[in-house]
């Protein structure tokens, strides 16, 4: 049987847990990281909802968020959309493609994604999709969001800081 | 003309007003009527600068408005002048047991707090929590996607939900191998 993870709701004060967490050496690993210890607390004032995840044998495996944002479609003057988002999910590098005896569905970042899946329509707004943004070189994070049935679509958005466009993906969680 | 006077929202007009009134009237105000009054303006006041402050902070924090340093340096100064009159106005009246006045001293040592560690808004770095503007082809798939959900709907994950505890829980728990 995999081993299931517990999900522990994350508050600013546990942020000495989570400081020396590895998530990969790409840039975009490092944004997710660095959201974790300095990001993190002014999203949580917003409303955005984040656990770590803990595995059978004590180690914290990852983190993940919820959150929702708006978006603003045909245009400006229509009513905003409301979608739950997740900011931000890493799983700490130790524990890529882990438990390795699992099928890729019961793996610690499937099992992450799940929990958030199934939290996002309990969101105060209800919505009824769910989106995220991924760098387009993350090819084993689009991998994963694919096969939990996020597809992408024609929106993305710019990081003036690196200049680098993450894709927009969206799945429906009505 | 200082900062606090340039821009005049509902929010500055009111403390002006209360700066002013604890200025130019400053014996009447020592007043038991008055100075119940005096509590009552200056807790309005600093919610509605908190509230302001806040609202500012959200929308640069989902990026529907561009940071300003001369913006985020007005509402420091507007905390720092409600601190300074309000601490002035307690002074005299250290003792005081009129409704209102406990309330007014915490916030007195919040807005202390809060300037302490005043730290300027900076637009979400994580980008899905950003407001965005879907373009036309965008807002057409968006539809499609949720369109087709409704034909074939999307599986939701399967199985029992997964366990809740607190760090300090899952800390105590016996670990498997």
């Amino acid at each position: 049987m995999a081993d299931r993870l517990t999900a522990l709701p994350y508050s600013p004060d546990m942020v000495d847990e989570v400081r020396h967490f590895d998530f990969g050496i790409e840039s975009y690993h490092r944004e997710i990281a660095d959201w974790l210890v300095n990001g993190v607390t002014t999203a949580l004032a917003y409303g955005t909802k984040v656990w770590l995840y803990g595995n059978q044998s004590g180690d914290i495996v990852g983190f993940g968020s919820l959150g929702e944002s708006s978006w603003n479609y045909p245009d400006k003057k229509s009513p905003r959309v409301k979608v739950a988002i997740i900011p931000a999910l890493g799983l700490r590098r130790e524990f890529w493609g882990c438990p390795k005896d699992a099928e890729p569905g019961r793996r610690y970042s499937s099992q992450i994604l799940d929990h958030l899946i199934a939290l996002a329509p309990q969101l105060p707004s209800r919505p009824s999709a769910l989106g995220l943004f991924v760098h387009p070189a993350n090819v084993s994070a689009i991998g994963l969001y694919e096969r939990h049935h996020f597809q992408r679509f024609h929106n993305q958005c710019k990081r003036d800081e690196t200049g680098d466009f993450y894709h927009g993906y969206v799945r429906d969680i009505s | 003309m200082n900062r606090v006077e340039r821009t005049r929202p509902a929010s500055q007009n009111q403390l002006n007003a209360y700066v002013e009134s604890w200025h130019d009237d400053h014996r009447a105000a020592m007043q038991s009527a008055d100075w119940a009054d005096m509590i009552a303006v200056g807790l309005s006041v600093y919610h509605l600068l908190r509230g302001r402050d806040q609202s500012r902070r959200e929308k640069i924090f989902r990026g529907l408005s561009p940071f300003s340093a001369e913006d985020d340096a007005l509402h420091r100064d507007s905390f720092s002048v409600w601190l300074s009159t309000t601490r002035a106005a307690l002074l005299e009246r250290d003792h005081d047991t009129v409704d209102g006045s406990d309330d007014l001293r915490a916030r007195v040592v919040e807005a202390t707090e809060y300037l302490a560690n005043w730290s300027p808004p900076t637009v979400s770095p994580a980008l899905g929590l950003r407001e965005l503007q879907l373009d036309d082809t965008a807002a057409t798939e968006f539809d499609r996607i949720l369109a087709n959900a409704k034909v074939h709907p999307t599986p939701m994950p399967s199985g029992s939900p997964m366990q809740e505890a607190s760090l300090e829980n899952f800390r105590s728990r016996p670990k498997s191998a």
